[in-house]
């Protein structure tokens, strides 16, 4: 009985863990602003939820709707704005990031036409894991024009956006 | 309150010279001071005085430290500069091509911050914000309100992409740049300032000053608000600062 136990839940975490990439990652609150005219560039903001035991680092994007998808954050300290590169995203096991409006974002440069609201983009975001295998998903982000939600900071559009994994 | 106070202090006074005296006396007889003993032998009027004290200083620093809560939470208060600073002659180009300049800042308020189009962030995040403030003004205080993007990056940001950009936002709002010379002229005016650098792939990145500025209708720096910036509390605090103004006082 008690190996039974033990079997059970040596098994459980070996499944859980060879999981395949498909589940380990799941994407919330996905959308892109609409970008006004005039400029090259927008942002997309999402959740990153990372359901494995693995811990992961994102590292590298891309669109085919952008020539150049960066990540960045937003810093505002000092009374000054900057925008700075962030190389790299370490996504901790059973952890999540935020890209979210003023903070960390992805910066989508040079689009393919003009995305309007309606638009979907698609985005795949490639991760590395300890053993350097790379990992990668792709995902569907409505563009949006952003809405002021009276609770700081909080910009994002809920309930309504939507993700799907290969 | 300050005659009590000054009684109070010279009562203070006395009750240490007294105190003290007792001290020394009590030193010629014992080695050790009998602070009960002394405490025992003060009149009943010394210790009145003594709670008294006591009582005023430990409400001063509650009342001190309650002020200063009360402060951070009026709306305006800390963002208003004493006294405002009368602007000097500037020229920028607007996205009308008209000048923007003092005389176009006089008779309305006008909320100004700067940035730039290439921005993917912070500035359409402002002003989607600023957007918002302008749908929630009351009529009258909106229709003598002006809200002024000022791109410190000339070289991608014309006057006419500029036009085209702002009016997504509002068509009502401004938009204005200039010569590389012109704009720290006038950035420094308003306490802000910006630099330009090309990051590894040779993309201009922009750094500027976050706050968001308040002139008044005689062309003065009136305030500024910290970023980030939010709809709700640049609107409170623009309505607060305008009820309180007036004309003439500084």
């Amino acid at each position: 009985m008690r190996f039974a136990k033990t079997f059970l839940s040596v098994f459980l975490l070996l499944l859980v863990s060879s999981t395949s990439a498909t589940g380990k990652f799941e994407v919330h609150d996905a959308w892109v602003r609409e970008a006004p005219p005039k400029t090259n560039v927008t942002a997309a903001y999402l959740t990153l939820y990372n359901h494995s035991l693995r811990v992961y680092t994102l590292a590298r994007l891309s669109s085919p709707d952008f020539k150049r998808v960066e990540m960045h954050r937003t810093e505002q300290h000092d009374n000054m704005t900057k925008m700075l590169p962030v190389p790299q995203v370490i996504l901790n096991s059973k952890d999540h990031i935020v890209f979210q409006p003023g903070g960390m974002h992805l910066m989508l440069i040079d689009p393919k036409k003009r995305f309007r609201v309606g638009d979907n983009i698609t985005l795949t975001l490639f991760f590395t894991d300890e053993g350097s295998t790379e990992n990668s998903i792709e995902i569907s982000l409505p563009v949006k024009k952003a809405m002021v939600d009276n609770s700081h900071g909080m910009h994002h559009n809920q309930h309504d956006s939507h993700s799907h994994q290969h | 309150m300050l005659a009590d106070i000054v009684v109070l202090f010279t009562h203070n006074c006395l009750l240490r010279q007294s105190a003290s005296a007792q001290k020394k006396d009590a030193q010629y007889k014992l080695p050790a001071v009998n602070y009960r003993a002394i405490i025992h032998r003060m009149s009943k009027l010394v210790k009145i005085t003594l709670s008294l004290i006591i009582s005023i200083l430990l409400i001063g620093v509650a009342a001190y430290f309650f002020a200063q809560q009360n402060t951070n939470a009026t709306p305006g208060s800390k963002a208003r500069l004493m006294p405002p600073k009368p602007l000097t002659a500037f020229q920028l180009t607007a996205h009308d091509l008209k000048p923007l300049n003092i005389e176009r800042l006089k008779g309305k308020w006008t909320l100004l911050f700067f940035g730039y189009t290439h921005c993917p962030d912070v500035c359409p995040t402002t002003l989607t914000e600023l957007a918002q403030v302008s749908q929630q003004l009351p009529p009258d205080v909106l229709s003598n309100t002006q809200f002024v993007l000022v791109s410190v990056d000339p070289q991608r940001d014309s006057p006419k992409s500029l036009a085209e950009y702002v009016s997504y936002f509002d068509e009502s709002f401004l938009a204005a740049t200039g010569s590389i010379t012109a704009l720290t002229a006038f950035a420094r005016q308003l306490d802000s300032k910006f630099d330009l650098e090309t990051d590894p792939v040779g993309e201009p990145v922009v750094n500027h000053s976050s706050a968001m500025l308040l002139i008044d209708p005689q062309a003065r720096y009136y305030a500024r608000f910290k970023a980030p910036h939010y709809a709700e509390e640049i609107r409170t605090q623009y309505l607060t600062l305008r009820n309180r103004y007036s004309p003439t006082s500084p």
